[in-house]
């Protein structure tokens, strides 16, 4: 004979297992909806981006630092076996360092001598918001990092994030404490830039690798290897001047950039505003397709 | 409810939300910056391994709605596009847990092969997925590199979350 089932079991197991499909699918068609809303750029999307990012980013913040004493202190007993090499290297580098500050000091005053003889309008002073390196983006689809200064340290978006190396990449969403900066080599990154010494301009177009490439340079320009990219300061967004890498070799395709910021060890770095407002407003955030 | 009776549900509700609390903090362990060349590219899915491991052993703590909370997190601390880890967690969740007798019953090299296989499916479909709400598919060499150090960090991870289950959810 066989065993009776009891009826409120008989309808409550196939009800749950319902319930359960109904919830994964509720769900699921949140989790499309939105990666539809994050392509056509919904601010929802962002709104609600920085404010996870704003909550959480004490805590990134906080666990973040053992990591850096750590690689820190390993740095420092590392550097204790090359002291003698250093020292010596950091002397000959002072006296080069000091021929430069002279011709340093003769050029800005001949500058602003000049600047006062033509009656040019002064350059506007700039102010700067230093802040950490608190995460990364986590995966190999985006090329982001999440810092920890927002729109209270007067972070806003567009802004160019530098360090001593030179540009890492622009800020692309503001929080109240913290903001992500899209760094250049980012599939959405485009920074109009200027060959140093031939003086041909292209857009310098990520691709998430770590050489991001030259686009609309003219055909008839021959970028050499070695050859200084740095800014070209069109379009607004980033003042011109700021170096950003060099050309690496000219092999099949279109030539490529070695950056000269090391993406793996940014810790810290700055936040300028320029004073410029130029197309800011046109910029793309990442995980958003960038607009033909 | 006398205060022991009170402090055991408490105790209970504490180990029966470890799951979901260990693979948060897996989570956010993704997106923190690690001075080590190339992490932020190759950065482990250290989620997907606590979703997989959870889900097979045991899927009445780690619940749907849960799965989705991870996949939120993820895409708002990450910077890619919002919404692809809820899709990918969920739809793993939903096709292990009609397969999870499989791995259970068998050696750890069958549920080992069953990740392999999983992770590669997930990052397949995130590669398309992020073709779709990009426009661009990144350099597929970094995304080998982080489905094999996903994979191989797998057996490691199962004997941390193995150890948690076992130190925590033994009664539970």
């Amino acid at each position: 004979m066989k065993p009776r089932v009891d009826p409120v079991l008989r309808i409550a197991v196939p009800l749950r297992v319902l319930a359960e499909r109904f919830t994964l699918f509720c769900l699921l068609c949140v989790g499309v909806g939105m990666m539809a809303l994050s392509r056509a750029e919904a601010p929802i999307i962002e709104r609600t981006r920085m404010i996870v990012a704003d909550a959480i980013a004490p805590i990134l913040s906080a666990a973040t630092r053992p990591l850096a004493t750590a690689a820190d202190a390993i740095e420092a007993v590392q550097g204790v076996f090359d002291l003698r090499a250093e020292n010596h290297r950091l002397r000959e580098q002072v006296e080069r360092l000091q021929n430069w500050q002279m011709t340093a000091r003769r050029l800005e005053a001949e500058n602003s001598s000049l600047r006062t003889l033509l009656n040019v309008s002064p350059e506007p002073s700039l102010a700067y918001a230093s802040a950490r390196v608190i995460g990364d983006s986590g995966g190999a689809f985006v090329r982001s990092v999440l810092v920890d200064a927002g729109a209270s340290q007067g972070v806003k978006r567009g802004q160019p994030a530098i360090n001593s190396d030179g540009l890492i990449g622009r800020v692309a969403e503001v929080g109240e404490r913290s903001s992500r900066v899209l760094l250049i080599t980012d599939l959405n990154s485009q920074v109009p830039v200027v060959l140093e010494t031939s003086r041909e301009r292209a857009i310098l177009s990520g691709d998430n690798s770590a050489r991001p490439k030259l686009v609309l340079l003219a055909s008839s320009a021959r970028p050499s290897p070695g050859e200084r990219v740095v800014t070209s300061g069109v379009g607004g967004v980033f003042p011109p001047g700021l170096p950003i890498g060099l050309i690496a070799s000219a092999g099949d395709g279109p030539p490529r950039v070695l950056p000269f910021v090391d993406f793996h060890r940014l810790e810290h770095l700055r936040l300028v505003d320029y004073g410029l407002e130029g197309v800011i407003e046109q910029t793309v955030a990442p995980g958003r397709q960038r607009k033909p | 409810m006398t205060l022991s009776e009170a402090s055991f549900r408490l105790d209970t509700l504490a180990r029966q939300s470890s799951p979901l609390g260990i693979t948060l903090v897996l989570a956010v362990f993704a997106v923190m910056p690690m001075p080590l060349p190339d992490y932020s590219i190759l950065a482990p899915g250290f989620a997907l391994m606590a979703v997989y491991y959870w889900t097979i052993h045991r899927p009445d703590l780690l619940t749907t709605p849960m799965v989705f909370t991870v996949g939120l997190t993820i895409d708002m601390l990450g910077g890619g596009p919002a919404g692809l880890n809820v899709v990918l967690l969920l739809l793993t969740h939903f096709g292990l847990r009609s397969q999870r007798r499989v791995f259970l019953a068998k050696t750890f090299i069958v549920a080992w092969w069953g990740f392999c296989l999983t992770a590669l499916i997930a990052q397949a479909a995130a590669a398309f997925l992020v073709l779709l709400a990009r426009g661009g598919l990144p350099p597929l060499g970094p995304l080998t590199m982080q489905w094999m150090l996903t994979v191989l960090l797998y057996p490691a991870m199962t004997a941390l979350l193995a150890g948690a289950q076992r130190a925590f959810l033994r009664q539970v």
